[in-house]
């Protein structure tokens, strides 16, 4: 960038030097020096900065303690894996982790308690109806077909001709109207 | 001149600290290397004399930013007590200066950001929120500062508050470590862990909004009587 030494610097580039002056050519680097207008431009912008520090410095209340170190060094020969929060944190992970898995394993606990009392509840039902089904018909299931009656005509007085009770008169035939009478 | 009416105002011992460039400023880049290099070595003492030579300008780095008194003390001695423990960390003991503006930075980052947090849920009544938004008002507890100088001082606060927050994030914090905090643009750099081209581009800005509208001069003349 060629610059003519006579033109005065604008305010960019006056601005660029309170930055940083290196950031200037040897020509504005010389017109700086040279040219009033521009040096009091520039001088007056870094001395307001360098005004307004001063002040902000003065502004500041005196601190009142000051710091001394008491720590031994012997403590960081000791390999420092975790800071003081990483610790802390990984402390109350493990500590949930721990209480969860506890709560778990305690509700799996209780669930496989109930689990158990109602399977065992139900196999002493299934084994009361067997055996009161026993208690009925102790015969096996296939023998069922020939002592019960197999249809609907079947009834009592069929089975009475069939097989007459005992003392009947009918088939003694002792009785009024009977074979032997 | 109004900054020496200003000073007037202050207790003698503020006046020291404050008339003379700073301690850490007068220490030389070598004795700060030398100190760092005996304290990464483990001696605490060392640590303590750097302590001292820094206290000064951390303390001001934190109250630039946070405008509170009781915080800031506290996030200072914070500041030192990481950098001691962390002192290892430390590769290059030339950069100390830089490396302990950096701690001092993110320490107050991480500040402001815990208390958006904490006001966020609620944890922190209004009345503690609406004081810690205002700067501090707590005046100089010297018995022989200036009722004056305590005003003066809150109301440069106020309006300087004002003209920063015309500024980005990055402007202002590049713009507070140049001209309040005194550091170079390479230490800057350091500090923000940023290259140098990125800290001038945004210095650039930050002045060219102030140039542009006189903020910085209407800030100088309102501030002072």
């Amino acid at each position: 960038m060629k610059i003519n030494n006579d033109a005065h610097l604008t305010e960019d580039r006056i601005i660029r030097s309170v930055v940083d002056k290196s950031e200037l050519l040897s020509s504005e680097k010389e017109h700086l020096l040279n040219c009033s207008g521009c040096s009091s431009v520039f001088e007056g912008f870094e001395n307001d900065l360098k005004q307004l520090g001063k002040i902000a410095e003065l502004s500041v209340p005196a601190p009142k303690r000051r710091f001394i170190a008491h720590a031994k060094k012997t403590e960081r020969n000791f390999p420092r894996f975790f800071g003081l929060r990483t610790s802390l944190a990984a402390a109350i992970t493990v500590l949930f982790f721990v209480i969860t898995l506890h709560s778990d394993s305690m509700k799996s606990l209780l669930n496989t308690e109930t689990r158990t009392y109602v399977d065992e509840l139900y196999s002493d039902d299934l084994f009361i109806t067997e055996i009161n089904s026993l208690i009925e018909n102790a015969l096996p299931h296939r023998y069922t077909n020939i002592y019960m009656e197999a249809g609907p005509d079947y009834d009592d007085d069929f089975m009475d001709f069939i097989i007459p009770s005992y003392g009947d008169d009918t088939i003694s035939g002792e009785g009024e109207g009977g074979l032997l009478s | 001149m109004p900054g020496e009416r200003l000073l007037s105002g202050m207790s003698e011992q503020h006046q020291n600290i404050y008339m003379s460039p700073g301690r850490a400023g007068k220490a030389s880049e070598a004795q700060t290397v030398l100190l760092a290099q005996k304290a990464v070595s483990g001696s605490s003492h060392a640590f303590n004399q750097l302590a001292d030579l820094y206290y000064n300008k951390i303390f001001r780095l934190v109250y630039y930013r946070i405008k509170y008194k009781m915080d800031a003390e506290d996030l200072t001695q914070e500041i030192f007590t990481q950098a001691f423990r962390n002192l290892n960390s430390l590769k290059e003991v030339e950069k100390f200066k830089s490396w302990l503006f950096s701690i001092a930075i993110n320490k107050v980052k991480d500040f402001k950001r815990k208390k958006q947090f904490t006001s966020l849920f609620g944890i922190l009544s209004d009345k503690n929120i609406k004081d810690e938004q205002k700067p501090d008002t707590e005046p100089d507890s010297k018995p022989d500062a200036n009722p004056l100088y305590n005003v003066m001082r809150q109301n440069f606060w106020r309006q300087f508050e004002e003209v920063l927050n015309r500024l980005s994030y990055f402007e202002k914090e590049v713009f507070l470590l140049r001209f309040l905090d005194q550091l170079g643009i390479n230490e800057i750099s350091v500090a923000l862990d940023k290259n140098e081209s990125t800290v001038k581009t945004h210095l650039y800005r930050a002045l060219k909004k102030l140039k542009y509208d006189d903020s910085v001069k209407r800030l100088l003349k309102e501030s002072l009587p």
